[in-house]
């Protein structure tokens, strides 16, 4: 049972073969290469590489994954769970006939079957299913790497046969102002602060915590007073930081989804029912204009 | 004959009054009321408004709804009821109004003794002290219209209020009525003058002014008098004339709209289409609409309403949005709606008043339907009925912004405006062991929590104190549950009046499913709906407001409690929907007076001109611009009548004001207590 | 122009939620369109308006999804096809795709294939990309930002750390962002004056794919069972006042060491 990790380069493959490796007897890794240094840290049994300038196209890229899919015999096929294996997923999954979920949080063989876990519904339930083709491609969550360390890999040549009517016209790197995967503390806000004006509350805590500021989906993309690399959860980033405070999150389930592995999570809301509490280790039900001034008035004092 | 009548038997005289003259007085008074005619009947057909129509619609409203339409007559109209709400403007235009009916009606006794019983019976009944006290009467009306004149010009000229609109013509119809009254005194004079009489002292007016022109007229007394009459003549024909031609056609206009309006409900709960008798009867529904995207489309008895404005600006004192800075001013609506129509309204039919620049569509959403201004208005105008109907022409174009729409989605999807889950609505209620009406069918009331007690945190604490008094006295409840669902007041105030009538639909036929006939409910807004808005459905429940049954409970000393002492003054705020709209004023004063005693004080603005929380028409959920704060503005009226607390029997007022109490300098200073808190803190210890 | 738009019939995960007994109780939750797709629609409405174009919507759900559909094609579209049967309820993504691409032949052919890029009850976001390979058209994912001109559609996406603009050739298959429009509100009064006869309910048959072929056991995915997801916290509620809990707060985490 070979399983085929594949990564690009920056992407750090340990998490994903950490999750197959219960459910493999090999795991390859492929490195999906631009025209950068092809050196992957990772103790897996093969380490391959295809580059091309055209792989940036997804068609291509699923048609040179699959090859090497095939050629390996990989019965599991696993990406990471970024904007460019997402649109290569779906056409990777196509090209080798498989059963694909997304976002797979556990995988184990049972009597032979393939199964996985998975989140339902934003985040409410826990689903278990069966992978029931001969070829499973699956995609997971994965975190960054520097480039260029570890072994080299080994290249391999692929035949990409699709010229899909597409092509980029214009590339914009766009500052990674996502310091939130990263973030050892964020203070994170809701629907429950009223106008864009009182962000500045928010942002006058972070500072004092030394934290990042996140936001819920509402903020992005109901109210858009923040952009999405603000935005904590199943749509938006995942955080795993180590203080987590939620202030005026009501806590619907594809936000708890994002800040859930949290080491320690605070909320503050005035409605005692409401669903962040329910993850939250400390929890005040009060009204986050009375709570928060006096939050960063102890926290001034306290630093002084 | 009618030249008698103008001028009166006794000083008819005249010896060189030629017989052409006499005639051609006659063809100049038809002509001046011909001219009148016209004039109206040119006015009616540029709003469109056939002759059958307006008497239909009169007839109806005096055959259908005699009382009400007496009523408008006799207390509006005759007892100036709205109009005197305003002191200073009441005052002036009661003068000119009063001296005006008794100084034609002085006139038209003159003419019934000449034409009538002296021709036909020989009687002369202007005669003796009668008379006399009469013509003194007479006197002192011209002089009260001249002085009610002389206010209004100043007023107009001089103090300038700010929400005093301009008028058509007005100069012209205060130098016509002072014209009159004038050269009505001026005629007295050069009679008295002429014919000196003994009694002239009872004409103290006219003899006054004989006294001061008689060394300026010298031997010309003849002449003096003559010149007045004719003059006098041509002051009345002028007056005729000037009526129709000015905003003085106000004086049949209202009246009118007055009558008709008796013939309507109320804007906010008028139904525009029955969607329940048109699914059942599988009609057709493409042909339902709500609303009017243009005046012109308005039916011709609120097209002649919105005609009515004077643009006196009462309404627009009283509105709490106009004082808070937003961009609404209800008199400024109904002016460019009326403006609209005059000017022929819309060529283009696809393009709505908002289209064409005729109003805003932040102004109609900046709106509380609050009602302060219709009631203030004296011309009978239904401003919120306007306003809702427009709302109702852009929620069918789907011309909401994301916050309204969220609003409505979450009434779709979990029965509640704010979009949280329907399994929390009563989970908490539950756990305190509040028995469902499923299982409960025989209590005395199905309480209604209401959606805001179901989750907003503060508004819970109203229920609590009530379920402890209700404990306490021994009253049976027992509620709905996770299957309450918010009864649609918003998604109505919204406009999507579809959707609220389907919801009515689903409520009535779970109520009838479970026997209910008696509602509690301490929301007013729930009250105002089901007592208001769903009897139009045939749906016919009791509702008891909690202010309601508390008070009874006080009077009929089942609940004895004593007043607290100490905790500084109480102002009990009306709600716009318990008070200005239900009428209930009176049971919440005597909950708080017996929670509270003698530390209970009255806002300045109270009863029927309290001033609105800020969260009506919707506006809870969603955010206008506004210079200031509504609910801000109604703590510094509390602070300014020096309370302490402020006592609602409102859940958002409640939510609205300590909200408000929070912001600004003087945080956390002022105290909102729901009746029922006050009450149940006073309740004996030990108390369940 | 023709445009063939894929709605999902989801649940509202509001609404979603376990019993005391651990069972999952998502039928009585109230069910709409996934907001992706009210993008999707939003996106199609604009171009009928501006183009011209047709609009077809196309649903694989349980027949209660016409309902639904009144509401979609009350944004802007021509007409709706639901694809449905006994099998709706447990279908995989797979099955999904390939009933829409047979859907979208037999009413084809489409310049244009747009979809929202997941759907609010799975997330897999695999349908648009199995339905672009299946009808063997280009395949963009995560759209920010969409222009027509004739033949060529230009968009914007934001990948990991890029924004880029392609040129895609129609016809191809698209998946949208939520923010790539904000969704025009469709009242109760537009969606009632749908009529019924412009959606269209059909069978897996009738589009040629055999629903031996959709049951459980021949799908790609099979759901086994479902379990709450929770975690265990310590849960501890703070009282007293603002000021009493605010202080009580910062102790706290000053002993757990995630204040430096």
């Amino acid at each position: 049972m070979t399983t085929l990790v594949v990564v690009e380069p920056g992407l750090d493959p340990s998490s994903l073969t950490e999750l197959v490796r219960e459910a493999s007897q090999r795991v390859v890794v492929l490195l999906l290469g631009g025209s950068g240094p092809t050196d992957v840290e990772s103790d897996a049994d093969a380490i391959l590489a295809v580059v091309g300038e055209s792989m940036e196209l997804a068609e291509v890229a699923a048609d040179a994954i699959s090859e090497v899919a095939r050629g390996q015999d990989a019965t599991l096929v696993v990406l990471p769970a970024t904007a460019r294996f997402r649109e290569i997923f779906p056409l990777l999954a196509y090209r080798l006939h498989a059963a694909s979920v997304s976002d797979v949080l556990a995988l184990r063989r049972v009597d032979g079957q393939l199964e996985a876990e998975r989140l339902l519904y934003g985040g409410v339930a826990v689903a278990t299913v069966a992978l029931q083709r001969p070829v499973a491609v699956v995609t997971a969550p994965v975190a960054r790497s520097e480039v260029g360390r570890g072994t080299p890999a080994e290249m391999v040549e692929v035949s990409t046969c699709s010229r899909p009517a597409k092509e980029v016209v214009s590339r914009r790197p766009v500052e990674r102002q996502n310091a939130l995967p990263t973030a050892e503390r964020l203070v994170s806000f809701g629907r429950g602060v009223r106008s864009r004006d009182d962000v500045a509350l928010i942002d006058e805590l972070a500072k004092l915590l030394s934290a990042e500021v996140g936001c819920s989906r509402p903020i992005v993309e109901d109210m858009r007073w923040l952009t999405v690399d603000h935005q904590v959860g199943l749509t938006g980033t995942t955080v795993t930081p180590s203080l987590y405070v939620a202030i005026g999150i009501s806590g619907q389930i594809q936000h708890l989804v994002g800040m859930r592995d949290s080491k320690v999570i605070v909320a503050i809301n005035s409605n005692p029912a409401a669903p962040i509490f329910s993850v939250a280790d400390i929890g005040i039900v009060g009204d986050l204009y009375e709570v928060v001034p006096r939050l960063i008035d102890a926290l001034a004092a306290k630093s002084r | 004959m009618l030249t008698t009548a103008l001028l009166g038997p006794k000083y008819l005289y005249m010896p060189e009054l030629p017989l052409w003259l006499h005639w051609a007085i006659y063809v100049a008074m038809l002509a001046a009321l011909a001219f009148a005619f016209l004039l109206m009947a040119r006015k009616l057909r540029r709003l469109r408004i056939s002759g059958r129509q307006l008497y239909g619609g009169l007839r109806r409203a005096l055959s259908q709804h005699p009382s009400e339409a007496f009523a408008a007559l006799g207390g509006d109209v005759l007892g100036q009821r709205r109009v005197r709400r305003d002191r200073y403007g009441g005052t002036m235009h009661g003068l000119i109004f009063y001296s005006f009916c008794v100084l034609l009606l002085g006139t038209t006794l003159i003419g019934v003794q000449h034409d009538i019983t002296t021709r036909l019976f020989g009687t002369v009944f202007l005669r003796g002290d009668f008379y006399l006290g009469e013509k003194a009467l007479l006197d002192t009306a011209a002089l009260a219209l001249i002085t009610g004149v002389c206010m209004a010009m100043w007023r107009r000229y001089r103090s300038r209020p700010v929400q005093l609109g301009a008028r058509q013509s007005i100069g012209l119809v205060y130098s016509s009525l002072l014209f009159m009254s004038v050269s009505g005194l001026m005629l007295e004079a050069t009679r008295e003058l002429l014919i000196p009489t003994t009694w002239s002292w009872w004409t103290y007016a006219g003899h006054t002014v004989a006294m001061v022109i008689h060394p300026l007229i010298g031997g010309h007394v003849l002449l003096a008098y003559e010149t007045m009459w004719g003059v006098h003549v041509a002051a009345a024909f002028t007056l005729i004339g000037v009526a129709a031609a000015t905003t003085l056609d106000h004086a049949v206009i209202l009246p009118t709209n007055l009558v008709l309006g008796t013939n309507r409900t109320s804007g906010l709960i008028a139904r525009p289409f029955d969607l329940a008798g048109v699914l059942e009867a599988e009609g057709d529904l493409e042909n339902l609409t709500a609303g009017f995207a243009n005046p012109a489309e308005l039916s011709w008895d609120r097209r002649l309403m919105v005609d009515a404005c004077i643009n006196c600006g009462r309404c627009e004192a009283a509105c709490p949005a106009t004082a808070a800075g937003r961009p609404l001013s209800p008199r400024l609506l109904v002016q460019a709606l009326r403006d609209d129509l005059h000017s022929g309204g819309a060529g283009d039919v696809d393009r709505d008043v908002f289209a064409r620049r005729v109003l805003s569509e932040e102004s109609l959403w900046s709106c509380l339907t609050c009602s302060a201004c219709r009631q203030e208005c004296p011309a009978g105008i239904d401003q919120p009925g306007l306003i809702l109907d427009m709302r109702r022409h852009l929620a069918e174009k789907g011309q909401l912004d994301e916050q309204k729409a969220m609003v409505l989605s979450g009434l779709e999807r979990n029965q509640n405006p704010l979009g949280l889950p329907s399994y929390q609505r009563a989970d908490w209620l539950t756990e305190l062991g509040v028995q469902s009406i499923r299982d409960n069918p025989d209590v005395e009331y199905l309480y209604w929590i209401g959606c805001m007690a179901s989750y907003d945190q503060r508004a819970r604490d109203i229920v609590r104190a009530m379920m402890k008094i209700l404990d306490h006295v021994g009253i049976t409840f027992a509620i709905l549950g996770n299957e309450e669902q918010c009864h649609g007041e918003c998604q109505r105030r919204l406009g999507d009046e579809a959707g609220f009538q389907l919801r009515t639909m689903e409520l009535s036929e779970q109520l009838r499913g479970y026997g209910v006939k008696k509602i509690l409910t301490h929301c007013p807004h729930c009250m105002n709906t089901f007592t208001n808005d769903y009897r139009e459905f045939g749906i016919d429940l009791e509702v008891v407001h909690h202010s309601q049954l508390l008070a009874q409970l006080i009077d009929s000393k089942r609940l004895n409690i004593e007043p607290a002492s100490g905790g500084g003054s109480v102002a009990y705020h009306d709600p716009c929907n318990l008070g200005r709209i239900l009428g209930v004023y009176d049971a919440p004063r005597t909950v708080v007076k017996a929670s509270v005693g003698d530390q209970m004080v009255e806002f300045e603005r109270s009863r029927d001109r309290s001033f609105c929380c800020g969260a009506g028409g919707a506006n809870y959920f969603y955010k206008v611009p506004a210079a200031e704060s509504v609910s801000g503005m109604r703590i510094t009226q509390a602070r300014d009548v020096g309370a302490q607390t402020v006592a609602t029997a409102c859940p958002f007022c409640m939510a609205m004001l300590e909200d408000a109490s929070r912001s600004g300098e003087a945080q956390g200073e002022m105290k909102v207590m729901d009746l029922s808190e006050l009450v149940a803190g006073q309740l004996p210890s030990g108390a369940p | 122009m023709r445009i063939f738009v894929t709605v999902k019939h989801v649940p509202d995960t509001t609404e979603v939620r376990f019993d005391a007994g651990g069972g999952l109780l998502v039928h009585q939750a109230p069910t709409k369109i996934n907001d992706y797709d009210r993008n999707a629609l939003e996106a199609a409405a604009q171009l009928r308006e501006s183009a011209g174009a047709e609009v077809v919507i196309g649903c694989v759900g349980p027949p209660e999804a016409a309902k639904t559909l009144k509401e979609a094609v009350a944004y802007g579209a021509d007409r709706a096809v639901l694809v449905s049967g006994s099998w709706a309820e447990t279908l995989d993504s797979d099955g999904a795709a390939q009933l829409l691409a047979a859907l979208a032949r037999s009413e084809g052919p489409f310049d244009l294939v747009l979809s929202g890029d997941v759907s609010e009850d799975g997330y897999d976001g695999l349908v648009p990309g199995l339905l672009g390979a299946a009808l063997d058209l280009p395949f963009v994912r995560g759209v920010r930002a969409l222009s027509v001109d004739g033949l060529v559609a230009e968009v914007t996406r934001v990948g990991d750390d890029a924004e880029e603009t392609l040129r895609v050739s129609l016809p191809a298959s698209l998946s949208v962002t939520r923010l790539v429009n904000v969704p025009r509100v469709v009242t109760t009064m537009q969606v009632m004056k749908v009529p019924m006869s412009r959606i269209r309910t059909v069978g897996a048959g009738d589009v040629g794919v055999e629903e031996a072929t959709l049951v459980p056991d021949a799908l790609a995915v099979r759901t086994l069972g479902v379990r709450p997801a929770t975690q265990a916290r310590s849960n501890e509620m703070l009282e007293g006042d603002a000021d009493a809990m605010v202080a009580d707060l910062v102790s706290r985490l000053d002993a757990l060491g995630v204040l430096s």
